[in-house]
């Protein structure tokens, strides 16, 4: 079971507190409880004894219910009794108590004596015993209470200080839920004298502080790499394309350097995206522009219905309200051109593409047969049906990232044989 | 018409040269920020060609002091940061045009024509090839004297192979030049050829001495007679 760090510390702190204590609370009960009973028996036999001693000096023998509650009862035995149960008898029964007129559950004591012309007698006191049930049962409800009420303070008291002294750690927690790499952040909250949470704290500083490198240099790389490929891309490109322009060479080698010059034409398409990626995660296009977005949607989807004429696509936009939108113009096209052409490309030839437009937000739909995995769709490179051939496979990258940097959010969806992309206005 | 190409990267440097050669330019280089202010202070040229990253200093301070001491001379900005700034930046402080690497040298030839031709009709960009005229501001399209209508993509397509005469140019290229970055997974180049019919045929109706001619079912080549 997944819990906080207090309730578990306090859940396993509790377990052997109910046993000891209880353990504790059970032992102190018995002790009293007999100390009870044993000072019962003292009192019988006080009692007993004086009725043996005075009945032996035959002196007068008090009455038998002398108003008390404890009463006594004197029979004569035989030898042979006498001899079996010579040690006094302890036990409980019912005894008849008159001042009362009613039997009450009673400790007796029976014992064998032998009077002076050697007849014996049985001797059998009581005593009632509610007095001391109301005592035990007392003793029972206080030593409970007591239980009770020590397991609790200790538990809250446990919390208290357990609390206490979690608060460094809970500031770390609390630093780490508001921590998103590459955002600027908060120095780690290290106010704490215990070596543990130090150490924890450093760590996580360490640890930080590489990530953070590592994520700027990755970034940096991406553009870095991209922007110097730029020129040994162009000179290739070029030096083809002056090639092709002899007219010494035939058509099956043209065939062949055009081949090449595709490729070729790819590759600079593929790095282009990739600077224009990094240049968007590097924040170098803020939103400036309200842009008029189905405008832009409309223009889009005019351009790619062209383009795509052989597939027979179906397309249609439903505005409900104009969706303007602050945004990088640049972005806005590269956003919403992405989008559309993603729709275009993955759709069967006779599908149909709907655009909606509402005030906060619009919804690419296409009809589709399998849905996309939903936590790589946006990822760069993820190509479900296979490389396509003059596919960058960055498309829905870029878009995802125009829109973390335009405070719009871009979700992917599946529903009745559609993919829907949905570009919804950040609250 | 004489160019100086400032650039230090060899090999791009190199075939710059080569191919504007090949246009009938006189080319001369410079490798270097202090090589190139040598040689704007002793000699004067038509059109330079200017790569921001220099080893040695700025190409943004070359384009100051062109525009401070060299007066009708034209700057086209060749730089690898392709970003909105310098462009801006680039064109405020005064230069002609501005092109981001990677480019096509077709493209880069039919800028200098282009940057030449604006500074010689105070703007107006024309487009002569033959007997067909293309006004690229007005929009306006003229066989033998007689105006002819274009659809805005039959326009595009034109004035892209006006601006590259006689170079070979893929359909690839051209179908992403015409209709714009986007189109890249397509295979299919039907929207290519359907454009490419109706623009023909308008130009041989026209009576267009003219010809866009295929190239090895690859590709586009515009001949002049």
């Amino acid at each position: 079971m997944i819990m906080r760090l207090i309730y578990k510390i306090i859940l396993s702190l509790s377990i052997p507190l109910v046993i000891t204590l209880g353990l504790w609370g059970w032992l102190s009960y018995r002790t009293m409880s007999e100390r009870i009973h044993k000072d019962t028996d003292m009192i019988l036999k006080d009692y007993s004894d004086q009725i043996v001693s005075r009945k032996l000096s035959g002196q007068e023998i008090p009455d038998r219910f002398n108003g008390a509650y404890n009463t006594y009862y004197i029979k004569e035995v035989s030898e042979d009794y006498a001899a079996e149960n010579s040690l006094p008898f302890y036990g409980e029964a019912e005894a008849y108590i008159r001042s009362q007129e009613d039997f009450a559950s009673s400790r007796i004591r029976r014992q064998v004596f032998a009077d002076n012309d050697g007849k014996y007698y049985e001797i059998t006191v009581s005593l009632p015993v509610f007095e001391q049930e109301t005592l035990v049962e007392h003793v029972l409800w206080w030593t409970g209470i007591l239980f009770l009420v020590l397991l609790v303070t200790l538990l809250i008291i446990g919390i208290i200080v357990i609390d206490y002294n979690l608060r460094p750690f809970n500031a770390l927690m609390k630093w780490m839920d508001a921590y998103v790499p590459g955002q600027p952040y908060e120095t780690v909250p290290a106010d704490t004298d215990v070596v543990e949470f130090r150490k924890l704290a450093e760590t996580i500083r360490k640890a930080v502080e590489r990530f953070e490198n590592e994520y700027e240099e990755r970034k940096i790389f991406i553009g870095n790499a991209s922007h110097e490929l730029q020129t040994p891309l162009a000179v290739c490109s070029n030096r083809l394309e002056m090639l092709l322009d002899r007219p010494d060479i035939n058509e099956e080698i043209a065939g062949e350097m055009v081949k090449l010059h595709r490729s070729l034409q790819h590759l600079i398409r593929l790095n282009k995206t990739l600077l224009l990626l990094s240049r968007i995660e590097n924040d170098q296009f803020p939103p400036a522009d309200e842009v008029d977005m189905s405008s832009i949607l409309r223009d889009s989807l005019e351009l790619n219905g062209e383009v795509y004429a052989h597939k027979s696509i179906q397309s249609s936009v439903e505005v409900q309200e104009t969706f303007v939108c602050r945004i990088n113009e640049q972005m806005a096209s590269v956003l919403v051109g992405n989008l559309v052409k993603n729709a275009f490309v993955h759709s069967m030839p006779g599908a149909k593409i709907s655009i909606k437009v509402s005030a906060d937000g619009f919804v690419v739909e296409n009809e589709g047969d399998a849905p996309l995995d939903r936590n790589r769709v946006f990822h760069r490179f993820y190509l479900p049906g296979g490389r396509r051939e003059g596919s960058t496979g960055l498309g829905l990258a870029l878009a995802y990232s125009v829109c973390e940097r335009s405070g719009l959010s871009l979700t992917y969806d599946f529903k009745e044989n559609c993919h829907i992309f949905s570009v919804i206005l950040k609250k | 018409m004489k160019l100086l190409v400032i650039e230090d990267e060899v090999s791009l440097q190199e075939l710059m040269t080569a191919t504007l050669k090949k246009e009938g330019y006189i080319v001369e280089n410079a490798m270097d920020f202090h090589g190139a202010m040598d040689k704007l202070g002793a000699y004067s040229y038509d059109c330079v060609l200017l790569d921001l990253n220099l080893p040695g200093g700025n190409g943004l301070d070359i384009l100051e002091y062109i525009k401070k001491n060299c007066n009708k001379l034209n700057v086209i900005i060749i730089s690898a940061r392709d970003s909105i700034d310098d462009k801006v930046r680039g064109l405020e402080l005064g230069a002609d045009d501005y092109l981001a690497k990677p480019f096509h040298l077709a493209e880069l030839s039919a800028r200098i024509r282009s940057v030449a031709r604006r500074s010689r009709n105070d703007g107006e960009l024309t487009y002569k090839a033959g007997n067909v005229v293309l006004e690229d501001v007005s929009q306006r399209l003229t066989v033998a004297g007689k105006e002819v209508a274009l659809l805005k993509k039959e326009f595009d397509i034109l004035k892209y192979f006006l601006m590259r005469p006689g170079h070979t140019v893929d359909k690839a290229v051209l179908a992403e030049a015409v209709w714009g970055d986007h189109i890249d997974q397509s295979d299919d180049f039907q929207f290519v050829y359907a454009q490419m019919k109706n623009l023909r045929r308008k130009l041989s109706e026209a009576g267009a001495d003219i010809e866009i001619k295929s190239i090895y079912g690859f590709g586009y080549k515009l001949l002049i007679p």
